[in-house]
């Protein structure tokens, strides 16, 4: 027998819970809250600091929980998550060829002459760099995946672990070449964090994200079909090719300009997919808006036990999502008999 | 619906995967596809779905080549059932089965689709399974659940039965014999209201029980076809299957053939 | 409560947003507030400051240096000078990988930050909250130096202090001056920052270790390359440095490195092990005790 909540008390819940957690979340910092007798630093550190991060922690989580929840339904693997179509390694090269080569660009000159654009660069040329890369890396992969035939999943899988590995080359190479500083600075990125957070970073993600959510949402109906094969998605009459063509766009817009800003943020992608199909059941049309919810909600909390286990210090973001993602997957694999019961 | 096969050649590569493929089949008729393993009945039944495009001859459904239909209204005049499925999501039969509804537009009520999705979920005896894990079903209850899915997606759709076609690749290998007569009185009963049904049957009698057309199959080429009194003989099962293992009997009600095996035979004499 | 809000609020609007507007205004004249620029050249209004979030481990020695270690109310990881510095401030972590609220929390009236504090983003939050952010230079030299400390001494107050910090630490670089002119003959010198997967971190031109080694009268035998950056073992072989030299905090795997790795015995300082560990921050901070440093080192590299 199989009983499954409605989905529409699904979101509800997940809804509600997130306005919930976020409006706490946002009493809760080093500072601690002093609505009583605001200062005008409180009143910053919740506009500017707090507020920002927030909803960077939403629409990061949300962004590589529903992508988690594509890339699942896509390869049809329970192990699947956004970093197989290449955005993450390539965000990662893109990010580590700017921090080791940036300065030998002539960026410092430039900044003589140019203090504002020099302003701009020193902002903001980590994550378009990694952006760059990430889409990049994704474009190389589709073309390298693409046949007369149309585009195999399974060259997707293998022509990403070859670039993958490729990425990871010049990346280390370039690592070789790096100093320490940027070696230090180089690993902060690949911890992630959401320290970073402001508005302006906000506002330039949130276009990419929609415009993922747009591509995305309306792929829930294949998504179900593809569940029982290609074959029979085709045989159902759904547009297959466009619609991998479809996944793969809207995960690296998803997550490639995220990944960036934020660096790597593990096993939200591939935990929180799993979690949301143990209470919902397979179908995509509420497995993607809980995914991205629970993303959201999980990312949201991990971010504020960063915030508050060592204060005034932080710890990455990665790392506690690593370090509670880890043991969440060993006990979901333990709570199902066989692999195939997670898919 | 009409079903025209003209001259129709499949190869991947070097290999003749099927040639010279030409039969004509109308609606109100079960076509069965026999042949031994790798005959080329999978192929056919591939092309005729619109899978798989011919390397050479045409292919037309309902007059028009298949090649020049969209893949959605395709889906609105075929539906194939598959030898096995990769799916491993935990559905229910009745989430399942109602896929079908979420791949075509259609213009049924809530209370429509309920309707339908227990009929069609009633009609291949799955109804007290309605609500169990696909996961927890033996092989042959999970076969009935895609049949009754496939069924869905050709009546969810507005298009009148006449002009649609069933495509079954092998419904009957992972039933139990009650379930064979079940399942093809299903299939007759659909071809009965004005369907077209093409079978890929490994059970010669079953074959000659139900079909009203045979299509005898040998390394990709028709070996012989007709009705089953025509095509069931001695001397075709013999050069088509090798040696000769059945021998063929006469339903004198029916006229149609019937098969003995032979050790059988030779256990009576 | 709200009276006191409400003259915070104003004050702030007043006076926070533009400091160069309100040196000009009459206001400030009054008050006669004097306004200095920091290494960015951003105006900061001169206040006696009493709780100062310092980012820079050499910041937080000279300002311990000058006394005035009870205005600190935190650090950054790299205040390793003097060890009481992280046991009794609060740290908030890593200069390049700060986060703005764990500063702020901590309510400091003056943020000081060494110029490659970051990241970018924090240190652009930090200077929004209008609390006054000061940076300052990073340059290895004994000008920086000097430079650095009377500016301290000047924003925490202590003008005769920094003076005479200041003549303290100018009788060192006396004192190296005097003994290079005595002591002629030229060392090469491989800097080992730190052993990371095995190989080596070394110091090339453009950083501390190497204006430090040239201070000493000694010659940095990794030149050509720009930073800190990893060596490969042939190139250990080519460079024949007469003596390593390390910090004390690494010493142990740099000399384990030194002895295992065979490419190091074929070096002068590899069969001699020859290796000088020095304590970090005074060896490479460039701050009070820098000039001491350089002139130990000279001491140990004429006798070595």
């Amino acid at each position: 027998m199989i009983s499954r909540p409605s989905p529409f008390m699904v979101i509800l819940t997940l809804g509600i819970l997130l306005v919930i957690s976020a409006l706490f979340v946002c009493t809760l910092g080093a500072t601690g809250f002093t609505l009583g007798k605001t200062g005008s630093l409180s009143l910053f550190v919740i506009e500017q600091i707090r507020l920002p991060r927030i909803s960077l922690a939403i629409i990061t989580g949300a962004a590589l929980g529903i992508s988690g929840a594509v890339m699942q339904g896509l390869f049809r693997n329970p192990l699947a998550d956004p970093g197989l179509i290449g955005v993450s390694s390539g965000a990662a090269l893109g990010t580590t060829v700017y921090i080791v080569l940036g300065s030998s660009l002539g960026l410092d000159t430039l900044s003589r002459h140019y203090p504002f654009l020099h302003n701009v660069m020193l902002r903001w040329m980590v994550p378009l760099s990694g952006m760059i890369g990430g889409f990049c890396t994704t474009g190389l992969l589709y073309s390298f995946a693409r046949r007369q035939e149309g585009l195999s999943t399974t060259l997707i899988i293998l022509t990403g672990i070859a670039i993958g590995s490729f990425t990871a080359a010049i990346t280390g190479i370039l690592t070789f070449r790096a100093d320490d500083t940027a070696l230090r600075d180089i690993t902060f990125w690949s911890l992630g964090s959401l320290a970073g957070a402001n508005w302006s970073g906000f506002v330039i993600l949130l276009p990419f994200f929609l415009t993922a959510l747009i591509l995305i949402f309306p792929l829930r109906d294949i998504l179900n079909a593809f569940l029982l094969g290609e074959k029979d998605a085709i045989l159902l009459g759904h547009p297959v090719e466009r619609f991998k063509k479809m996944a793969i766009l809207g995960v690296a817009l998803a997550t490639g300009p995220v990944v960036s800003f934020v660096g790597v943020i593990g096993f939200i992608g591939v935990v929180v997919p799993h979690l949301v199909r143990l209470v919902t059941g397979p179908d995509h049309r509420i497995v993607l808006p809980a995914s991205a919810l629970t993303g959201a909600l999980l990312l949201l909390w991990a971010d504020t036990a960063a915030r508050l286990i060592a204060p005034p210090a932080e710890i990455p973001v990665g790392i506690i999502t690593a370090a509670l993602g880890a043991p969440a997957f060993l006990w979901l694999l333990t709570r199902t008999q066989t692999g195939s019961a997670l898919s | 619906m009409s079903l025209i096969f003209e001259n129709v050649s499949y190869h991947i590569k070097e290999h003749n995967l099927v040639g010279e493929i030409s039969f004509t089949a109308h609606a109100g008729q079960i076509i069965a596809l026999l042949g031994p393993n790798g005959a080329g009945k999978s192929t056919i039944l591939d092309l005729a779905g619109g899978l798989k495009t011919p390397t050479s001859g045409k292919i037309l459904l309902n007059n028009s080549d298949i090649g020049t239909i969209s893949a959605y209204k395709l889906a609105t005049m075929r539906a194939l059932l598959a030898q096995e499925s990769p799916l491993t999501a935990p559905f229910s039969v009745t989430e399942l089965v109602s896929l079908a509804f979420q791949s075509l537009d259609h213009t049924l009520t809530m209370s429509q689709k309920k309707h339908l999705l227990e009929e069609v979920i009633n009609s291949v005896g799955l109804a007290e399974k309605s609500t169990r894990n696909m996961q927890t079903l033996s092989g042959g209850e999970r076969q009935r659940a895609h049949l009754a899915r496939i069924l869905l997606q050709l009546a969810a759709n507005n298009r009148p039965t006449e002009s649609q076609l069933l495509l079954l690749d092998e419904p009957l290998s992972a039933q139990d014999p009650a379930q064979h007569l079940m399942i093809l009185s299903l299939i007759r009963h659909y071809v009965r209201k004005g369907g077209m049904a093409v079978i890929i049957l490994h059970d010669l009698n079953w074959a000659s029980a139900f079909a009203d057309h045979i299509i005898l199959l040998h390394q990709g080429h028709i070996y012989a076809q007709g009705p089953p009194g025509h095509v069931l003989t001695n001397a075709t099962l013999g050069s088509v299957f090798g040696l000769p293992s059945f021998l063929v009997k006469q339903h004198k009600p029916t006229n149609r053939p019937y098969l003995i095996p032979h050790d059988m035979l030779s256990g009576l004499s | 409560m709200f009276r006191g809000f409400a003259l915070n609020r104003r004050h702030f609007l007043k006076l926070a947003p533009i400091p160069v507007l309100a040196a000009l205004s009459p206001l400030a004249h009054a008050e006669n507030a004097q306004i200095i620029k920091d290494c960015r050249g951003r105006p900061v209004t001169l206040r006696p400051w009493q709780r100062i979030a310092v980012i820079g481990g050499t910041l937080t020695e000279t300002l311990y240096a000058l006394g005035a270690s009870e205005r600190i109310i935190g650090v950054d990881s790299t205040a390793t000078w003097p060890k009481s510095a992280l046991k009794e401030k609060p740290s908030f972590g890593y200069m390049r990988a700060l986060a703005p609220e764990g500063i702020l929390s901590l309510n400091p009236d003056l943020i000081l930050a060494i110029d490659d504090a970051g990241p970018i983003a924090t240190m652009d939050q930090l200077i929004a909250s209008r609390i006054p952010v000061f940076f300052i230079e990073k340059t290895p030299s004994p000008e920086a130096v000097d430079r650095r400390t009377r500016l301290l001494a000047k924003l925490v107050q202590k003008t005769n202090e920094g003076e005479q910090l200041c003549r303290e630490i100018d009788t060192s670089w006396n004192r190296l001056s005097q003994w290079r002119g005595a002591h002629t003959g030229t060392k090469k010198i491989l800097f080992i920052l730190h052993v990371a997967n095995g190989r080596p971190v070394v110091a090339g031109r453009h950083t501390a270790a190497e204006q430090i080694i040239h201070l000493a009268g000694g010659k940095l035998v990794t030149e050509e390359i720009e930073g800190y950056k990893t060596l490969n073992s042939e190139a250990i072989t080519t460079l024949q440095p007469d003596i390593i030299l390390t910090m004390t905090e690494n010493e142990q795997p740099t000399r384990q490195l030194i002895a295992h790795d065979p490419a190091f015995r074929l070096t002068p300082a590899g069969q001699k092990n020859l290796v000088i560990a020095m304590e970090g921050e005074r060896l490479l901070g460039f701050g009070p005790r820098t000039a001491d440093a350089a002139l130990e080192l000279a001491q140990i590299l004429s006798r070595a």
